[in-house]
């Protein structure tokens, strides 16, 4: 019991991170998150493999933001202006880090909603292409053309901003 | 970051970290200095990404703040209801209790005194009181002195006489002997009342 909850406060801010990428906003991750890991933690005795924890959580983690866009949807009180499920996700704080992870983390979050969320699992968290299947509720041939398709917008998008950084 | 002519460094990138790598794209990147550089920049901006990404994360979880609740609904919940249960099962156990004694009090009364009922049935008994008049009665009738003719009664009525000056003697120390007495008074009255 003691390793599943240390495996839950490892697992903690890698599924805020995620969260944060899917939604945009930090207080919103921050709440998206607490949901996820506290319903995680209530259903954990139907996890049989400790090892598969990550892919479990993140599999909850996407399917608790999917129930908050669902609700957004049909509960029209969030007010404006505060951005839960909308495609290009609100700017997070880039304040902190380098800058080309500050760049690269902006242009992230340009991208359509599923190559974002599969290249953020495979950059960032550094998943099978499987596992990443399992958690976005996919096959393995979508992970790998959205994955495709997100280097080479990125490629894209980072060429002029990279010529200008030369430039100057 | 520019497209490659040669793009066969992405399968590369895409590679899972169990899977092997093929032996003539190994070759090939071995070979191809075009592919050598757009790994080298994707691992370069890959790891910025990741490094940014941790330095992002200020969120903590604890998993007291949220198993503490769950554990207390769901264990303690039922012996919160069996304790409820119980307190209510007792509390009707003691209400059943109170009415039955109090049903045993009211029968031990003429059973206790029944010898006073053989007594105040008696003729003797019946001549002090103004038959036509029942209910004006007062809650306190005078108790009877024996007469002439009580004395003149026969021996069993003598004997049962007696025995309730016996047992009014015995029992003077009760308080409740008086009561007892008025109670039972005009019942026996009626009955001899109706008799005539």
């Amino acid at each position: 019991m003691l390793f599943v909850e240390a495996q839950f406060t490892e697992m903690a801010p890698r599924v805020y991170r995620f969260l944060l990428r899917l939604c945009g906003d930090p207080d919103r991750a921050s709440d998206l998150a607490q949901e996820a890991l506290a319903r995680g933690w209530g259903r954990r005795q139907q996890l049989s493999d400790v090892g598969a924890l990550p892919t479990w959580l993140f599999r909850i983690a996407f399917r608790t933001w999917q129930d908050a866009c669902r609700k957004h949807e049909h509960d029209r009180t969030t007010p404006l202006g505060t951005e839960v499920c909308g495609s290009t996700p609100a700017p997070v704080d880039i304040s902190i880090g380098n800058e080309l992870g500050q760049i690269m983390w902006q242009k992230l979050g340009e991208l359509p909603e599923r190559q974002r969320q599969v290249l953020h699992l495979r950059v960032i968290e550094q998943m099978e292409i499987q596992e990443i299947a399992e958690v976005v509720g996919t096959n393995s041939q979508n992970v790998r053309s959205n994955l495709a398709a997100a280097r080479k917008k990125l490629r894209q998008s980072l060429s002029p901003a990279s010529s200008k950084k030369h430039e100057s | 970051m520019s497209d490659s002519p040669c793009d066969k460094w992405q399968a590369a990138v895409d590679r899972d970290r169990n899977e092997a790598m093929p032996p003539e794209l190994s070759e090939h990147i071995a070979e191809c200095a075009e592919c050598q550089a757009m790994l080298a920049i994707e691992t370069e901006w890959e790891t910025a990404l990741r490094d940014h990404a941790e330095s992002l994360t200020e969120f903590a979880w604890n998993a007291d703040s949220v198993g503490a609740p769950v554990v207390s609904s769901t264990v303690s919940s039922p012996s919160i209801r069996g304790g409820r249960w119980l307190a209510l099962a007792i509390t009707l156990a003691a209400t059943v209790l109170a009415i039955a004694s109090l049903n045993w009090g009211i029968e031990a009364v003429p059973s206790r005194e029944s010898p006073l009922i053989a007594a105040r049935s008696d003729p003797g008994g019946v001549a002090t009181v103004d038959a036509d008049e029942p209910e004006k009665q007062p809650a306190e009738p005078a108790i009877p002195e024996p007469t002439e003719s009580e004395t003149r009664r026969p021996p069993t009525l003598v004997h049962t006489v007696s025995s309730a000056s016996h047992l009014s003697v015995a029992d003077s120390s009760r308080p409740d002997d008086g009561l007892t007495f008025i109670m039972l008074y005009p019942r026996s009255t009626k009955a001899d009342a109706s008799n005539e």
